[in-house]
């Protein structure tokens, strides 16, 4: 015998409090700041189980919430299944599989790359400083050579970078801030990918920035789109392409980038 | 032995400089081969000189040859000629041994083939295969970009003669160009979908668009492609071009009101899109007036011109239960459809029953094609689009003598690609009979004779099992046309990026043309059987060179997916549409 009911059974023959709807109403105001408070102040590996579930929790929320959304909408009725590209009749009713515009402007962009001007999503971005960009290290054994840098941005590494023997090295490219994959959106598409970084085209502080491969917001990177089954107005399949970051990778944890087309 | 050396003259000696084949291989220096005729049927009741010359080199019976272990094909075709001494023309031939296509020196052939097996003891088969007299030369490069449609072009389509081109788009437009000038012609409007289907009747005076408003609607075209509608007749006749009524052919009374009311016949009794679009051959019926729609309703309506607007609809097959994707009229008045519920079927077309249910596949059956299918296309036209006679076909009168010469004219063409090959099903070794290919999303294709006869003119038996099953792509197949010379190869076209070539005889495998970056959609084979035309998903075409089983030559500048190819019949041009809106003329 479940040993709560009585409080069940007690509201229900008396009666609530007349300030208990009020009471609840706060309580629930309230619970919101109370878990940011223990959020803040809860630490270890308390703070990773708690992390976890409340990201569980917002995910699912997220879910519902968007399910509500799509009940409200309409769906596409039968009769305008013509509204679209037209396809011939042996491609009717076959899934499409989200497919890439062929690249007709290649021309255009040579062009442009000539001028160095780029066309890009992000023309501007925050300029970094050399104090934001690098940490000094101290060196010797005195700790008193202050010559090398440890970069505090995200940076791509190619897989072929053979390090130079530890004690020469200027600078130093953190693994845990090093990245091979980047979320490429394509903008005529509206479809996102995961695809591997080839390289650092450009970052906009500076030449020095795009040698060591520095990741920043605005950074031109070249991506593998082979998966994506881009083909050039010949006929090649297009192999690296272009994307510009537009999140701040050091601080969000993964890089995004839209596709440059 | 009895072998007869032939001694070779001293320029084609000079030709192959003389190899030591014993150098290369254990091939004999000299070998002993007899030459065959690769599957020719034997005429039924061959009454004209056509046939009398075809029998005449059956009968040629070829003695045993010592020949060099280096002759090439060349060689051999010259010793060829020289022994059937048919036509004044030498013919170009093509050697097959053991099976294999007979490239280089015979003893290196030998030699890919097992070369134990060949000594100077045993006799060689070598089989012959008459080729095409003619030669098209291969489209290199884009002659028109000819911008109009405001949708993308879903089709295009060559009249029989080559004169003219039709394209259908996404726009609801059917447009007519002008090929000596590489201009529009006309715009044909009426249609409210797609348009999906074009198809000319084989006497060029008519063409038949289909698409998504389930409507067939049917446009009267004279010549270099003009169409007589109310406006354009007033334009033409500025020009000094006459007009004809529209409508119905050779029935001035039952021809709608022809005085500008209606530009076109439509047929409505569709339910769903119409798929595609078959006209009787010419030679069972001229002018052309009979039509067959197939619909992804299930069925497949076959209307009659010359009748009342009421009675139209002559026929309605319906067997199928699910769309309908393809539909050919066969040259013996059969009816072929494939369908989307994995079967296809045989009808008569007088009466609409059904003959026979091909089962086998397991998936969509997307396309079939017939080993006829050029020269029911073309008829009476010949491979440069001419026309020996005396009225050109499209104003042939019904029951004129002129007509039953253009008929006359298109069976001899049908009998002589009918018989060009045969092939073994059920319990005959050399049936004569209409060949299908049929290519399936279950990525297989199969090979069927349904209808074959033992001899030319006989009641044909019913096969419903299929002569083959060809596997190989790992994709569905779209698209697997055999070639114009009366079937002898099938190309497939398939998603998996990939052509493959296949006997059209035994369906066995010969070889696969890779090249493409993106999914097939549609082949097209040159007039002579040597040249292949592709058109796929990563914006180029491509040419494909069949005897040497190598690209031949890249055809880029679409800027998207290139939906639909056709190759002229009288070879000198091809035009392609896609994605990107524009029709494109190739030439070389």
């Amino acid at each position: 015998m479940p040993q709560g009911d009585h409080i069940d059974l007690h509201r229900k023959r008396y009666g609530e409090r007349l300030d208990a709807e009020e009471t609840r109403r706060k309580k629930e105001a309230r619970s919101a700041h109370k878990r940011a408070e223990y959020a803040k102040k809860v630490l270890g590996i308390k703070a990773k189980i708690y992390a976890k579930r409340r990201h569980a929790e917002k995910v699912t929320m997220k879910k519902t919430i968007a399910m509500h959304e799509e009940k409200g909408k309409r769906s596409r009725a039968d009769g305008d299944k013509d509204a679209g590209a037209a396809v011939p009749a042996y491609l009717l009713d076959r899934e499409e599989a989200a497919r890439a515009k062929v690249l007709s402007n290649t021309v255009k962009q040579k062009r442009k790359e000539k001028a160095g001007k780029w066309d890009v999503p992000l023309p501007k971005v925050r300029p970094v400083s050399e104090q934001e960009m690098f940490r000094v290290m101290s060196s010797g054994k005195r700790k008193k050579k202050a010559w090398k840098r440890m970069l505090t941005k995200v940076t791509y590494v190619s897989p072929t970078f053979t390090r130079k023997p530890p004690k020469y090295e200027r600078f130093i490219r953190p693994t845990g801030l090093r990245f091979d994959k980047a979320n490429v959106t394509h903008p005529e598409l509206k479809a996102t990918f995961q695809l591997e970084i080839l390289g650092v085209k450009k970052n906009p502080n500076g030449s020095l920035y795009t040698g060591l491969g520095v990741i920043t917001k605005g950074t031109i990177i070249e991506v593998n789109v082979s998966e994506l089954g881009l083909v050039t107005p010949r006929g090649k399949v297009v192999w690296g392409k272009y994307a510009q970051v537009t999140n701040v990778p050091e601080n969000e944890g993964c890089i995004n980038a839209v596709l440059l087309v | 032995m009895a072998g007869v050396s032939i001694p070779l003259s001293k320029k084609l000696k000079r030709q192959n400089a003389p190899v030591r084949p014993s150098e290369h291989s254990d091939v004999a220096a000299s070998l002993v081969v007899q030459l065959v005729r690769e599957g020719a049927a034997s005429s039924g009741g061959g009454e004209n000189d056509d046939d009398a010359a075809h029998q005449e080199q059956q009968r040629t019976v070829i003695p045993q040859l010592d020949v060099p272990s280096t002759t090439t094909p060349e060689q051999l075709n010259a010793i060829l000629n020289q022994m059937l001494k048919t036509t004044e023309e030498p013919v170009p031939y093509a050697f097959q041994v053991l099976g294999r296509e007979l490239n280089g020196p015979l003893h290196k052939a030998l030699a890919e083939a097992g070369g134990s097996a060949a000594s100077a003891e045993r006799t060689i088969e070598i089989k012959y295969v008459p080729q095409a007299t003619f030669r098209v030369r291969a489209v290199t490069r884009c002659t028109a970009t000819l911008p109009g449609h405001k949708d993308s072009v879903l089709k295009v389509s060559f009249s029989p003669d080559g004169r003219a081109l039709c394209s259908g788009g996404g726009d609801c437009v059917v447009r007519l160009w002008d090929l000596s000038t590489q201009t529009p012609a006309e715009a044909l409007e009426g249609h409210r979908g797609w348009v999906q289907a074009v198809a000319w009747s084989p006497d060029a005076a008519l063409v038949a668009t289909a698409g998504m408003d389930c409507e067939t609607r049917v446009w009267r075209v004279r010549g270099d492609g003009a169409t007589v509608s109310s406006t354009a007749r007033r334009r033409k006749k500025a020009a000094g071009i006459t007009a004809v009524p529209t409508g119905a052919e050779g029935s001035p009374a039952t021809a709608p009101a022809n005085e500008g009311a209606t530009p076109c016949t439509v047929l409505r009794g569709h339910k769903k899109s119409v798929t595609s679009v078959a006209w009787r051959p010419a030679h069972l019926q001229l002018p052309a007036r009979q039509l067959a729609t197939s619909s992804r309703d299930g069925s497949v309506r076959v209307w009659d011109l010359g009748a009342i607007t009421s009675q139209r609809c002559r026929l309605t097959l319906t067997m199928h239960t699910h769309a309908v994707t393809c539909v050919l009229w066969g040259g013996q008045d059969h009816i072929y459809t494939a369908s989307r519920d994995a079967s296809i079927a045989v009808w008569d077309a007088k009466d609409g029953r059904c003959l026979a249910r091909l089962t086998g596949h397991a998936h969509w059956v997307n396309f079939i094609s017939v080993s006829t299918e050029y020269v029911l296309r073309t008829a009476a036209f010949d491979h440069t689009g001419k026309f020996e006679g005396n009225t050109h076909p499209s104003h042939l009168v019904e029951d004129s003598p002129d007509a039953a010469a253009a008929m006359e004219a298109a069976r001899k063409r049908y009998d002589a690609a009918l018989r060009a090959t045969t092939c073994k099903v059920g319990s005959l070794a050399e049936a004569v009979g209409e060949r299908l290919v049929s290519a399936s999303d279950d990525f297989t294709m199969f090979l069927w004779c349904p209808l074959g006869a033992s001899r030319v003119g006989d009641t044909p038996q019913v096969h419903s099992k299929s002569i083959a099953r060809m596997t190989g792509h790992v994709q569905l197949v779209n698209q697997a046309c055999f070639s114009p010379d009366g079937g002898r190869h099938v190309a497939s076209a398939s998603f998996d990026k990939a052509i493959r070539l296949w006997d059209g005889t035994t369906g066995t495998y010969i070889a696969v043309l890779r090249g493409h970056v993106g999914a097939i959609y549609q082949l097209a084979w040159s007039a002579d059987s040597r040249l292949l035309l592709s058109g796929s998903k990563d914006s180029t075409m491509k040419v494909w060179d069949i005897k040497t089983r190598r690209l031949k030559g890249d055809l880029p500048g679409h800027a998207d997916e290139v939906f639909t190819c056709d190759w002229s019949p009288s070879s000198d041009r091809a035009a392609s549409g896609g994605k990107d809106k524009v029709l494109k003329l190739w030439s070389f």
